[in-house]
Order: C-alpha cells, then sequence, then structure tokens
C-alpha cells in the first residue's frame, strides 16, 4: 500500500459521459476536494448528489465483494469502491467504463455477453446422483487440500474487469473470455464435479480455451486475485492429459456421513439454551 | 477435428520443425562450417549431382515429407487462428477452416509428388 501524505487535495475528476438517447461520448470535468481515505466511488457519489444528479454509475456493496463498481480508472481497469483517490498519486482521474463492452450510460457498461458466456459453462456442481443433488442427504467430501487447489478461482465477484481487460476478447467478441474459462476450471477441477465432458464442448471449441495467448492482463486486472490466466494454463494441461490417456476421467467425491457418536472434548462447555423454540 | 486434437499437433510440429529446421540450417546452409553435403556427395549442397544423391535417399524422403506436413500444418493452423480471431464469426469460421484444409491437402500431395517423384524417377 502506498503511503499517502497529505490529508486533503483537489482534484479533477475527467469522466467520461454519455447518453444514448441525445448524441456522443464527451468528457465531462467536476473539481472535488478528496480527504485522505476517499474513495472513487465516495467521489462519484459526491459529484452525483452535489454537482450532477444524471451522472450514472453502479454500485452496491462499496466494499469490494460485489463486483457492481468495475470502472476504467486513470487507464486501468479497477473496482471504484477499492480504489483511494489519493494512491492515485494523480491531480487529474479519468473515468470511463471498462472497455470491450457496450455502453448502457455514461460509466456503466452492458455486461449481458459477459453473463452470458458465464452461464455457458455451467457454473455450478454437476453430479450424475440428480437425486441428491434435488433432495441432499449429506455433504460431498473435500479435503482441505483439494479445496486448496481451487480455491484462489472461487474468489471471482464476476466485475469483468478481466474481460475489459483481455486483448484477444479485444479482437475476437467470440471468445469465451478468462472469467468463464477460469469459472470452466474451477467447477471442472472441482473433486465434487462430474461434469467435466459436459463443459468440455464448450471450452474445447475454436473460441474456448485455446484462442487464450497468455498476455495474463486479466490476471493484472482482477481485483481479488484469483489469476484467471493461471486458470486457463491448468484448463489446457487438463484437457491434452485427458485427450492422451495420462489422465482418467474420476469419479466424484463420495458422500461423507458425519461420525453418529459426538464426542466432545472435555472442558468444552456446552451451548445455551435455545431462546426461540 | 476437436480444438484440443489440433492444438496438440500444433505442439508436436512445433517441436517437429525446432528440430527438423536445426538439421537442415546446418546441413544446407552451413556447408563451410560443417561441410556434411560434400563429405557425403562430393558436391556443393545446390549442385545437380548433391541434389540427385540426397532425393535418392530413403531417409531424406522420409523427412522431408514430415518436413513438408509439418510445417503445412504449423503454418496453415496459425493463419487460421489468427485469422478466426480477426474475424469471429462461426459461420467464417468454418469456411476457412475447410478452404486452409483442402489448400493444405493439395500442398501436401504436390510436394511430396516432387518428393517421391525425384526418387523413383531414374536418371
Amino acid at each position: 500500500m502506498k503511503k499517502v501524505e497529505i490529508e486533503s487535495k483537489l482534484i479533477n475528476f475527467k469522466i467520461l459521459r454519455y447518453n444514448p438517447d441525445n448524441g456522443k461520448p464527451e468528457i465531462k470535468e467536476y473539481k472535488v476536494e478528496i480527504k485522505k481515505g476517499t474513495t472513487v466511488l465516495d467521489a462519484l457519489i459526491f459529484i452525483k448528489e452535489n454537482f450532477d444528479p444524471t451522472l450514472s454509475f453502479r454500485y452496491s456493496c462499496r466494499m469490494g465483494v460485489c463486483g457492481s463498481c468495475g470502472m476504467f480508472i486513470n487507464g486501468l481497469p479497477a473496482l471504484a469502491c477499492q480504489t483511494q483517490v489519493l494512491h492515485l498519486n494523480s491531480d487529474t482521474v479519468e473515468i470511463k467504463p471498462l472497455p470491450n463492452y457496450e455502453i448502457i450510460r455514461d460509466v456503466v457498461p452492458d455486461l449481458e455477453t459477459f453473463f452470458c458466456k458465464h452461464k455457458e459453462i455451467k457454473p455450478f456442481i454437476i453430479r450424475k446422483d440428480e437425486k441428491e443433488l434435488e433432495n441432499p442427504t449429506n455433504e460431498y467430501r473435500m479435503t482441505p487440500e483439494e479445496l486448496e487447489e481451487i480455491s484462489q478461482f472461487t474468489y471471482c465477484i464476476k466485475c469483468g474487469s478481466c474481460l475489459s481487460a483481455c486483448p484477444t476478447y479485444a479482437t475476437d467478441s467470440e471468445f469465451l473470455g478468462p472469467q468463464a474459462l477460469a469459472q470452466a476450471y474451477r467447477y471442472m477441477a472441482d473433486v465434487r464435479d462430474e461434469g467435466f465432458n459436459e463443459r468440455l464442448n464448450v471450452v474445447d471449441s475454436p473460441h474456448g480455451c485455446w484462442r487464450c495467448h497468455y498476455a495474463s492482463a486479466c490476471t493484472q486486472a482482477c481485483p481479488k486475485g484469483v489469476d484467471p490466466a493461471l486458470a486457463i494454463q491448468l484448463l489446457k494441461r487438463e484437457i491434452i492429459f485427458r485427450m492422451l490417456g495420462i489422465k482418467k476421467e474420476r469419479e466424484g467425491a463420495k458422500l461423507y456421513s458425519p461420525p453418529k457418536e459426538k464426542k466432545i472434548r472435555e472442558g468444552i462447555p456446552s451451548p445455551p439454551e435455545r431462546t426461540v423454540k | 477435428m476437436k480444438e484440443s486434437r489440433l492444438w496438440f499437433l500444433q505442439f508436436l510440429t512445433g517441436a517437429i520443425l525446432l528440430f527438423l529446421l536445426t538439421m537442415h540450417m546446418g546441413i544446407m546452409h552451413l556447408e563451410d562450417i560443417f561441410g556434411f553435403i560434400s563429405r557425403v556427395s562430393g558436391a556443393e549442397p545446390l549442385d545437380w549431382k548433391a541434389v540427385l544423391h540426397r532425393s535418392k535417399q530413403v531417409a531424406f524422403l522420409v523427412v522431408n515429407i514430415i518436413f513438408l506436413g509439418s510445417a503445412l500444418f504449423h503454418g496453415l493452423y496459425g493463419l487460421r487462428n489468427i485469422l478466426i480471431e480477426a474475424i469471429p464469426s462461426k459461420k467464417f469460421g468454418k469456411i476457412l477452416g475447410l478452404v486452409i484444409t483442402i489448400f493444405g491437402i493439395i500442398l501436401f500431395l504436390y510436394g511430396s509428388y516432387a518428393t517421391i517423384g525425384i526418387y523413383v524417377k531414374k536418371f
């Protein structure tokens, strides 16, 4: 984290404004007094409340977990709620919508294609025993080590930053993209999942994982440390190993029944009585 | 053919080309350093005597055909990938795949015909 010495500063915000009903995109400037700790999102809310109520942008949790406020800030994709203005070390902050998407309005991108690509890879656990999925009796066994293998790829908040940074997607709109491919790997590598072959038809296609050239811009853009580039290379390896017969199709994790007798360690107090009966 | 198989062949042909191109450079173009052709055929690499000598070797025939096939696949698959990324249309991709495959097969047959032809012809 960059050390910020100044307590407050007047910052010039250059925001791309676009109203689809009238005209071309244009840059509008707003000067805002920024205090230490103010995020870009805070500044945008301030501008909307005090200068221009027509300014449109997406936000929700304001704490970096929902992915709604993905924007292009000073030339890089970032979450507005996680970007402190003074940490940008610039008197001017340029805010544009994420590239590689159609613009709905101002800095609001159209994420429809992004979510369609995500849906294509079936982002859920697929099991052959559908009865158990619909009426679960127990949990599927997964060791901490097995969870660790896919853990980082589960942190995706679907902000769209990776797809906006991807140079392949910039030219090839059919490309599935780093988010969908990373999530495909997340499920295909999950020991509880049995849908490898079902997803294979989607990822092993002319515009699937093989169009990734390992630029790694997606990894640099990701605000949650997911590393989609790594996931895609691991996915390619997994597909090739299965194709060559080096790795066989595996059965999904078995159901795990907790022990019947509960052994409580000595000294552990009993829980308090339920207040709601 | 599944994309993963095509990609694997791209890797394989890449490895083959790395080896064969190195051999080709050493044998054909670094004659002054290695002197391979002149030792084996008693002539410079591009002299008719040397060309005829190596064209009549089975090993040369086999290596040449592998070289031809690898270079054609590697180059044409690479070209196809560049084009389908530049023009991301599923219809265009299918037509391009078909055209490139036919073009590649024709070139392979023509190149092989030349190599096999000189091998079997009596001079």
